[in-house]
């Protein structure tokens, strides 16, 4: 029982923190956190099946497309 | 980039998501008749009792393991996804089919230089590639017997072929994706019609006599399973084809 | 153990809801979009849990016999096909998010459109 609340803790100072920081890419890793212990949090309901797309998809290709975006977004980079 | 925003506006709306947030826990516990979510409801209260005891046909029938039932998998949410909502999983793939077209269609067109990947991303590509195969390739043909499935079967073989883009390495073009997207994606309906006319009604599982727990067991579930896969996995690679464009 | 559940993921989509409310910049938008979605997919695998139960899968004979202390299937099915059409809704969104920058030369949603952009 006190890993369940470890993890919602884990979760909800992450998802709080996306939201307020300034800097895109640390909210975009962060976010990657919150993807992963959302995963945990359907293992421990006994649901392996969710756990494992989840894990999949929202840890590893939503982060690889929100990557790709911030590099065509942001274009504004120091003259060499 | 920063984004400032005034601090009032802010309590504001942290004080009105704070109110609506209790109002709307106190309704989602209570099931009605009285009872809450948070007292023990046992499976037999519920819809799934009929999926758990296999005799949605037939009301009688109980099974053994390791004899036959009117649907063989041990995975019973693959049972689920698979063999008793079906229906729900075919428009799934219609509703995808369709958030995909809508992409290929926004997305601007164009050209970007690929920047040189560096030296161990370049020697590690092709072992990962592989691996990502097997792995998705274990994980939907075992999707009857352990925890897995088409989707995220699918997931993982579309980061084999990200791997490739991502170091400049074209191991298939984007012309065959499209067929094998659209050749799965007719097969799933295909087999359920030739199923219409061999058994009588719509997707009806017509390979029977199979045992629960076998590796050849569950009649057209790995099939079904193998098919959305590799659907899945060619759309998904679609997007970073698009995103990508040399 | 199901208050833990419940009460995690609905305090998760109400912090989505408060980032889609007031953030300015587009990409933060959808990253908050994101987050209730994974609040709302929570929620639906929570109202399936039972105290003590056990995974739904067949194992062995034994697994035949306490076959009423088994989790709910039922959400768990309907959340496996949620998660890959969010995958695509997201995917959608980002390349709408492209297109605004590349029309109004700015990624906040207060841009004006009077400047000629210079294109991407």
């Amino acid at each position: 029982m006190f890993l369940s609340v470890i993890i919602a803790v884990i979760m909800i100072f992450g998802a709080m923190w996306t939201i307020v920081t300034e800097d895109l890419f640390k909210a975009i890793v962060i976010f990657a956190i919150v993807s992963l212990s959302s995963s945990i949090m359907f293992l421990l309901m006994q649901a392996p099946d969710v756990a494992i797309t989840e894990a999949a998809i929202g840890s590893g290709i939503t982060t690889a497309l929100f990557i790709f975006t911030y590099k065509k977004v942001e274009e504004e980079k120091d003259e060499r | 980039m920063k984004d400032e925003t005034s601090v009032l506006v802010n309590i504001i709306a942290f004080l009105i998501l704070f109110v609506i947030g209790i109002y709307i826990y106190i309704v989602a516990i209570d099931t009605g008749a009285g009872i809450k979510i948070t007292d023990n409801i046992t499976p037999t209260m519920r819809v799934a009792d009929k999926y758990l005891n296999k005799n949605v046909l037939d009301d009688n029938s109980t099974y053994q393991w390791g004899g036959t039932a009117e649907d063989t998998a041990a995975n019973i949410v693959t049972s689920v996804v698979v063999d008793y909502r079906l229906f729900d999983t075919t428009l799934e793939v219609i509703v995808l089919f369709i958030t995909i077209l809508g992409f290929g269609f926004v997305i601007p067109k164009d050209k970007r230089k690929i920047i040189k990947p560096t030296t161990i991303l370049n020697r590690w590509a092709p072992i990962l590639m592989l691996l990502m195969l097997m792995i998705g390739g274990y994980t939907f043909i075992n999707g009857h017997l352990s925890p897995g499935g088409g989707f995220p079967a699918g997931a993982i073989i579309s980061t084999a072929i990200l791997t490739g883009v991502l170091t400049g390495r074209r191991t298939i073009s984007q012309k065959s994706l499209k067929i094998i997207e659209a050749i799965t994606g007719i097969s799933i309906f295909s087999i359920g019609i030739i199923s219409y006319f061999l058994t009588g009604s719509f997707f009806q599982n017509f390979i029977l006599n199979d045992k629960i727990g076998d590796l050849f067991s569950g009649g057209l579930i790995p099939i079904f399973y193998g098919l959305i896969a590799f659907k899945v996995a060619a759309e998904l690679s679609n997007i970073y084809f698009e995103f990508y464009e040399e | 153990m199901t208050q833990v559940f419940i009460l995690s993921s609905l305090s998760l989509m109400f912090i989505g809801l408060y980032g889609v409310l007031t953030r300015k910049n587009l990409l933060k938008i959808i990253i908050a979009l994101n987050i209730i979605e994974t609040g709302i997919n929570l929620l639906l695998v929570s109202f399936g849990y039972i105290d003590h139960g056990i995974t739904p899968i067949l194992t062995s004979q034994e697994s035949i016999l306490n076959l009423n202390k088994m989790v709910d299937p039922v959400p768990q099915a309907l959340v496996l096909t949620s998660i890959v059409i969010g995958l695509g809704t997201t995917a959608f969104a980002l390349a709408l998010a492209i297109r605004y920058k590349i029309t109004h030369n700015s990624i906040l949603i207060n841009a004006s459109e009077e400047e000629e952009g210079r294109g991407i």
